[in-house]
């Protein structure tokens, strides 16, 4: 992403615009249920009076997901060759000529066809899950994805959407940026910004076993890391800022409880197309517990007279 | 009482669909309309989950938790960061862009790396 920048549009624009609709490697259906039927897939769209029957959809993915089923184009991608795909498309887009009968298990004529489709289309939206980043190749994957969406825009107009998960990833990625200029995996240990994944990101430090303590906030370390960074992270000293118990909790020294933003109280959070929208307050917080931030601001405030 | 509070933002995924109309009653939410089924359960609080309501501190991890006060807590988790050579910040994801401001100041201070979910 930090190499080649990347052309977006907000999820309305593509609702009103797309005719094609690419889905790589996620499954809305499940993780974000409400993104084809309020976005760009199902509902009318100033340019697409007719909805669903106004668009193309295109899934690549390796497994028949349910949303793949609905698609009028399934690429079931061999696993892991995302990168291999990518550079397939790009080859064929750039009027080479791909020897292979098939690239990462797609029979190079629909690879071709694919081409048409996405070169024919007024304005294709691509939308990426984070599983592309979690094949081999991570984020270099993105970064040929891009390139490709570079690419189709010489013959039309294309935009890409990372689909994040958590509903605030975003949010760290824009404010990390403006702030470090970098997106995630920023080391201040040299007393300036420095960013490079596979040596400054979370996984391999642990793993290396890099990192004497640790804050967790807002995520869920101890259910989605390999076992060998969860094996560190129960050496070393954790602190969590979690509103429940998870797997994560189980390992840590201390446990400071936080409201939950948008519930209990407000804030900002970016949504995956990167516009900035209000949480609400709607109910009063438990007795006892504090905001994220507020919780950051005493620790900043303490660390101070400790340094 | 029963109050409907309308266009509240669903704080789960990353499409924050922003129609939810939440139903809350002796401040508690009882029900939503529109949300979608994860969104909704991150709404209602689930059955089986423990909620923290304050601070616990172990010394060692093999040990039970123990309620503390927050000056303590906060006192604690201070002096860990400060002591490390280099401590991480995880995580970041699923909590609110001030927190997340704050977030990179701390690991500044620090001389910390700080890392959220997109990480590979
Ligand atoms: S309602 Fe569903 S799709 Fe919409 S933000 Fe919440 S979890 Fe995501």
């Amino acid at each position: 992403m930090q190499d080649s920048g990347y052309p977006v549009a907000t999820l309305a624009e593509a609702t009103h615009r797309a005719d094609l609709v690419i889905y790589w490697a996620c499954n809305p259906i499940h993780a974000h249920p409400r993104h084809m039927t309020r976005y760009p897939v199902f509902p009318r769209g100033f340019f697409r009076e007719r909805g669903r029957k106004d668009r193309t959809l295109i899934v690549v993915d390796p497994r028949k997901t349910d949303t793949a089923k609905i698609a009028d184009i399934h690429l079931q991608i061999e696993q892991h060759k995302d990168y291999e795909l990518i550079s397939a498309l790009r080859a064929a887009l750039n009027g080479l000529t791909i020897e292979a009968d098939k690239v990462a298990g797609i029979p190079t004529e629909v690879i071709y066809q694919v081409v048409d489709t996405c070169k024919s289309a007024q304005y294709g939206a691509l939308f990426f899950g984070m599983g592309i980043t979690m094949t081999r190749g991570k984020h270099r994957n993105i970064d040929n994805a891009i390139r490709l969406v570079i690419d189709l825009n010489r013959y039309t107009k294309f935009i890409l959407t990372p689909m994040r998960g958590h509903y605030n990833v975003n949010g760290f990625n824009q404010v990390a940026s403006w702030i470090t200029g970098y997106s995630y995996a920023i080391d201040f240990s040299r007393g300036y910004p420095v960013y490079n994944p596979g040596e400054t990101s979370t996984i391999n430090l642990l793993k290396r076993g890099e990192v004497d303590a640790m804050l967790n906030i807002a995520a869920d370390a101890g259910a989605h890391f390999p076992q060998k960074a969860i094996e560190h992270i129960a050496k070393i000293p954790l602190i969590c800022i979690e509103p429940h118990k998870t797997p994560t909790t189980e390992l840590a020294n201390i446990i400071l409880p936080p409201a939950l933003a948008g519930i209990e109280c407000d804030g900002i959070a970016y949504r995956m197309d990167g516009v900035p929208i209000e949480l609400k307050k709607i109910i009063e917080p438990p007795e006892g517990v504090l905001p994220d931030r507020e919780i950051i601001e005493r620790l900043i405030k303490k660390v101070k007279e400790y340094l | 009482m029963t109050k409907i509070i309308r266009n509240v933002v669903c704080p789960f995924c990353g499409c924050l669909c922003d129609d939810i109309e939440v139903i809350v009653k002796d401040n508690h939410v009882i029900g939503t309309r529109n949300a979608c089924r994860i969104g909704h359960a991150k709404f209602v609080h689930f059955e089986g989950a423990i909620r923290f309501t304050e601070p616990l501190i172990r010394e060692d991890k093999r040990d039970e938790f123990k309620k503390v006060d927050w000056d303590t807590a906060i006192e604690e988790s201070a002096r860990i960061l400060v002591e490390a050579y280099k401590p991480l910040l995880y995580g970041w994801s699923s909590s609110e862009t001030h927190a997340q401001f704050k977030g990179i100041e701390l690991a500044e201070l620090l001389g910390a790396v700080i890392d959220n979910t997109a990480t590979v």
